[in-house]
């Protein structure tokens, strides 16, 4: 294919403040004066696709996005491919892109930047929805769904101890389950010593975790944690999936 | 948590020991290529880290790797550093690809800006292999510790072995 006549459109609709390189044969990347907040320009190119011109970024945005943030789970899977398809671009094997003509080529490239900054702004549902969703939600389950173990907040089994905090009490039968929500390596250590504390004071009572995500936790602090506790749930669905049936079991203890 | 361009540099430069190899993730950028996360933290053990490590398989001049912060007083990680390649543009050179490195500074951490906005050209490799040399050092990962990030070289002599 010929893609001079697409390259001259790309600098007439610019006026020229933009170069093209070929990148490989049949190639071309674009340096366009967009860029990522990290100074980084972001990175597009001209191919050819079944005859016909189209600009993509061969899996580059979503390397960019994966510095920091994981497309992890289904519902981030979604929304990622929401932005994509609401953008009218198509994404195959990680590559997002766009058919374009010499005669819509400016406004393609301002439409697949645009939908690529969105992309990468993904990353910051990372702190400040995705983390506190967590606490939230496990609230809302366990006052719902396991009212009837009974479940206390903020807990303190030594009275004399106000640092040794337990996040949920329940009583299923004469003993406590305390649960500690554990979300990052401060809190596993927290809930690691906490248990061993308890163990320590001869306690009567079963130590239990659930864990925002156990394979974020270093290997150190998960084997704390396992040795420490009775009970490990290694995610938020987990622990909805089957923190019913196993206090029904202490019930039946 | 008070950030100055010195701390930055010591987090970058202390000691390190890994304490969690590489493993590949089977994430959705997988698509795309290879990414490796691993785990390191400081050798006196008051900091904690983790790294990355990522290569475009379209394009293998397309990588980067990373070491991250993790402050444990603060939500989230801050890039400190990343070891990029040839992959396009940047602020300073927004028409050329060169190998380039990308610093955090305290002022953009301050200001709220992304981090790693500082970009400096580096001509100390050419191939994500010798950009991973480079950062292992750059970052001053332990003797022990190496072996777990890199490929040791073949034994092979070296030609200026024996100069004086």
């Amino acid at each position: 294919m010929n893609f001079e006549q697409i390259i001259d459109a790309v600098r007439i609709g610019f006026n020229n403040p933009l170069s093209v390189q070929e990148k490989r044969k049949g190639i071309y990347q674009l340096f366009i004066p967009v860029f990522h907040e990290d100074g980084d320009a972001i990175d597009l190119f001209f191919t050819e696709n079944n005859g016909k011109f189209i600009l993509c970024d061969f899996g580059l945005t979503l390397q960019r996005l994966s510095y920091s943030y994981e497309i992890d789970t289904d519902n981030k899977n979604a929304i990622l491919h929401k932005i994509i398809t609401e953008n009218g671009l198509t994404e195959e094997e990680g590559n997002i892109w766009l058919e374009t003509t010499p005669a819509s080529v400016f406004n393609d490239i301002m439409q697949i930047s645009h939908a690529y900054a969105k992309i990468g702004s993904m990353r910051y549902f990372k702190r400040e929805v995705i983390e506190s969703l967590f606490f939230e939600m496990l609230d809302d389950y366990i006052l719902s769904d396991l009212s009837a173990y009974n479940p206390q907040k903020k807990v303190y089994p030594i009275p004399s101890r106000d640092d040794l905090e337990v996040d949920y009490s329940f009583s299923p039968n004469g003993h406590p389950v305390y649960l500690f929500a554990v979300k990052d390596s401060s809190k596993a250590r927290l809930a690691t010593i906490s248990c061993l504390e308890f163990q320590r004071a001869n306690l009567n009572f079963r130590g239990w975790i659930v864990n925002e995500d156990f394979e974020k936790l270093s290997k150190k602090d998960r084997s704390r944690l396992t040795n420490a506790c009775d009970k490990q749930f290694t995610s938020f669905e987990e622990f909805k999936s089957t923190a019913n049936i196993f206090l029904q079991r202490e019930k039946s203890v | 948590m008070c950030w100055t361009d010195e701390f930055i540099r010591e987090l970058i430069t202390c000691p390190k020991m890994v304490t969690n190899p590489p493993k590949e993730t089977t994430r959705a950028y997988v698509n795309a290529g290879m990414k490796k996360t691993f785990g390191l933290s400081s050798i006196d053990g008051h900091h904690t880290f983790t790294g990355f490590i990522m290569q475009n398989k379209f394009f293998a001049e397309n990588f980067s790797i990373g070491l991250i912060y993790q402050t444990h007083v603060e939500k989230g990680g801050i890039v400190l550093l990343r070891c990029n390649g040839k992959h396009g543009g940047t602020k300073q050179y927004p028409h050329h690809a060169d190998f380039h490195l990308h610093y955090a500074t305290a002022e953009r951490i301050a200001a709220g800006q992304k981090a790693e906005g500082h970009i400096e050209i580096c001509n100390a490799y050419a191939t994500l292999e010798g950009a991973l040399e480079y950062f292992v050092d750059l970052i001053n990962v332990s003797p022990g510790s190496k072996d777990l990030l890199i490929t040791p070289r073949k034994h092979q002599l070296d030609i200026f072995d024996n100069e004086l």
